[in-house]
């Protein structure tokens, strides 16, 4: 589609820069928003998040975490706001084993939302620098995630 | 230098002039028609429970005894979004204007609104209320013949019995799974074989 | 000088409930720890089981001052997933809605932000200046918050013919309060002292802690969702983008100022050139997928991520204030100064929750006391600036 043109180059460049961390993308363009799904592999999301964050100027919005019973799928939000596209890098942890590099070090701005999604799925931030109870009362107790499905 | 002058103006302004505030609730201060304040049924409601469905704090409750359903709203949960008004197919509940609610030793206040039920002859589950089944007549026209429980609503309405006999008519109104259960065993293979 | 006085965060003398540890040298502030979470109303979890339409009415309750902010976006998620076309006269009422919103956001600020250095005129005409806006909503919207307006596909009730004279008034007194106050602010020049230099936050820090909203455009980087990320009726209308590139406390709220004199030319656009026609778009269902919305509120990014399972209740909803991102970046802007200067600066990034309620001091010794607000903002407002 003529629309898709430049996410389609985005797609493809981080397709090209990701390499072996790269799974699949996917477009998604509707009445003038860009949008970008890139499937990244857990192991190497430190570094594909440095990428958009470093090299295609990608403010990181917020990350989301879903719930999908075996595992989580959780979602990096990067606005590239030059460019006026949004790219998600999309990457799952399974729940037997709910850990993924914390990508802190790399930009500040994830601190809180890496702690808050501890606090509500329990999704471990392996290296992130204050990992404390965000938002989740101190007489919270442990071990129990309030937005797991099963909670 | 100048800046103070248009200060200075300002002040002196202020020092005559009326406050802008008033004195509420001493003065009362009435807001305009368009305000969305605190739902109140009308006689037009039929009792259909859509407001209840619709209603994003669960302010609406449906209760339904033997033979009566009342809805009520509670104004302490009410947010005043106007989907009740908005999601009533008869215009049988409107928002009202009143944004003050007082808790008082019964409670916070409510509104509520009683219809006659009718229930399932075969099993005792709610249908729905009378006036639902008339509006639904009428709307159906025609195609209102196709259904027991509406035949019975119309034969009700021609006879000129009261709601609360509707269940002792000589077409009984019934539930779906009843209708489908009297259907089958008086008309289906059953009678056949 | 050791006594630790236990406050809150919950009593009925504070306003909202956030927590400032600053450890300080002194008067000089060296380090600060941010605790939040005392709001924390689970939202998100209670969104899990209501309908599209209900979920409107929720998110926006989640602020007061951007409480239009929150149910826009949500919406939007919602059309991105079911690819629903608004209709023309709903984007331009969507735009009118959201800049009246930015307009008595960023004048209810500037009275906050008065108030914090003891420049209690300003505060008291600042509001007193946002309530024609409040009349507007309450005649066009129903409320003077929580306007109930958004619905996914459109917009739930029409500017009628007969509220425009008054929408444009109201905007024009806004226009020229506004312009009166910058000129009062320049003049000024003890609040200039207490306002410049103080609170920086560089780029490279705005852009490590991606903070949006003047919070960052006060830093120099561009960046406003409504140019980015064009939505509602906003590729139409002509409007800048003001960005400074001091940082400091000044610089935000001569951004802020600024941005509420564009939201008033804005608005004067879309009401002369509001198309007609239908106000709300019709749909069918939502089907599977995910959707994202984006909105610049009054304080920056508003970010909603909607995952739908084909039923009309959304699967997952998550909500990013800006204030989030905003709040870690106070720490930069902390560090270095004093602990008078500190409400200001934490007033500068307007954050969704009025002021601190509870600040506790940690000096070098690892003594700590513990302040009120009133205490802490007497602090700010005797005395001065650090010079």
């Amino acid at each position: 589609m003529e629309t898709e043109i430049e996410e389609r180059k985005l797609a493809e460049e981080l397709k090209e820069r990701l390499g072996e961390s790269f799974i699949e993308y996917e477009l998604k363009h509707h009445f003038g928003k860009k949008r970008i799904f890139v499937r990244v592999k857990k192991e190497d999301i430190r570094e594909s998040a440095k990428l958009v964050f470093e090299e295609y100027g990608g403010r990181l919005s917020t990350i989301s975490c879903v719930d999908h019973a075996s595992f989580f799928e959780l979602l990096y939000h990067f606005s590239i706001d030059s460019r006026g596209i949004v790219v998600s890098l999309r990457t799952e942890v399974p729940k037997y084993e709910p850990s993924i590099d914390s990508i802190t070090g790399v930009l500040e701005g994830a601190g809180f939302i890496e702690r808050e999604i501890h606090d509500l799925f329990g999704v471990e931030f392996k290296g992130h620098p204050s990992p404390r109870r965000l938002i989740l009362a101190e007489t919270w107790p442990e071990g129990k995630y309030p937005l797991r499905k099963e909670g | 230098m100048g800046l103070k002058l248009k200060e200075l103006a300002e002040a002196l302004k202020s020092a005559v002039s009326r406050p802008f505030t008033v004195r509420y609730p001493a003065t009362p201060s009435p807001p305009p028609e368009s305000y969305r304040g605190r739902p109140e049924f009308q006689d037009k409601c039929m009792g259909c429970g859509a407001c209840a469905e619709v209603c994003p704090s669960k302010a609406i409750t449906v209760s339904d005894d033997a033979d009566t359903r009342t809805i009520e709203v509670s104004y302490g949960r009410c947010i005043g979004c106007g989907q009740c008004a908005s999601s009533c197919p008869v215009e049988g509940i409107k928002l009202t204007t009143q944004y003050t609610v007082f808790a008082g030793p019964e409670g916070e206040p409510r509104n509520s609104v009683k219809r006659a039920l009718v229930r399932c002859t075969e099993c005792g589950a709610v249908i729905t209320t009378f006036d639902h089944l008339r509006w639904l007549t009428e709307k159906l026209g025609n195609l209102s013949f196709s259904n027991l429980t509406l035949l019975a609503t119309i034969q009700a309405i021609s006879a000129g019995v009261k709601p609360e006999e509707v269940q002792g008519g000589p077409i009984r109104p019934v539930c779906p799974k009843c209708r489908r259960k009297l259907v089958l065993s008086e008309h289906g293979w059953r009678a056949k074989y | 000088m050791a006594a630790i006085i236990p406050i809150g965060p919950y009593h009925p003398a504070l306003k909202e409930p956030e927590f400032f540890k600053l450890y300080t040298k002194g008067e000089e502030i060296v380090d600060v720890d941010i605790r939040i979470g005392y709001n924390h109303r689970g939202i998100e979890k209670l969104a899990e089981s209501m309908t599209y339409e209900q979920v409107t009415f929720l998110v926006e309750r989640i602020c007061g001052i951007c409480s239009n902010v929150h149910p826009l976006c949500f919406v939007q998620a919602v059309e991105d997933i079911a690819q629903i076309e608004v209709p023309d006269r709903a984007r331009y009422i969507r735009t009118i809605i959201a800049e009246l919103e930015r307009i008595h956001s960023h004048l209810l600020w500037l009275g906050v932000a008065a108030h914090l250095i003891g420049f209690d005129t300003l505060l008291m005409w600042s509001w007193k200046w946002r309530e024609p806006i409040l009349d507007v909503f309450e005649v066009v919207c129903g409320n003077r918050q929580n306007y109930a307006m958004m619905a996914v596909g459109g917009v739930r009730r029409d500017i009628k013919p007969e509220h425009v004279p008054l929408i444009l008034k109201a905007v024009r007194e806004a226009k020229s309060n506004v312009k009166r106050a910058i000129d009062m602010l320049m003049g000024d020049r003890v609040t200039k002292a207490r306002l410049q230099g103080v609170g920086v936050l560089t780029k490279e820090d705005a852009r490590r802690y991606c903070t949006v909203g003047p919070t960052a455009r006060g830093s120099g980087l561009q960046i406003d969702v409504r140019k980015d990320h064009p939505y509602a009726a906003y590729k139409e209308l002509s409007f800048e983008v003001p960005v400074m590139s001091e940082g400091d406390v000044w610089a935000k709220t001569v951004v802020r100022l600024l941005e509420t004199i564009q939201s008033a030319e804005i608005v004067e656009q879309a009401v002369s050139s509001l198309p007609p026609g239908d106000i709300r778009a019709e749909f069918k269902e939502v089907p599977p997928g995910e959707g994202i919305g984006q909105v610049e509120a009054p304080r920056g990014e508003d970010i909603h991520y909607v995952k739908s399972n084909g039923t009309n209740i959304p699967e997952r909803h998550k909500v990013r204030a800006p204030s989030y991102v905003n709040i870690p970046s106070l720490r930069p802007q902390l560090i270095g100064y004093t602990i008078a200067d500190a409400p200001i600066i934490i007033g500068s990034i307007d954050p969704c929750f009025s002021c601190t309620d509870r600040v506790s001091i940690v000096d070098e010794g690892g003594r700590e006391r513990v302040l009120t607000e009133e205490e802490f903002i007497q602090l700010s407002r005797k005395h001065g600036t650090k010079a």
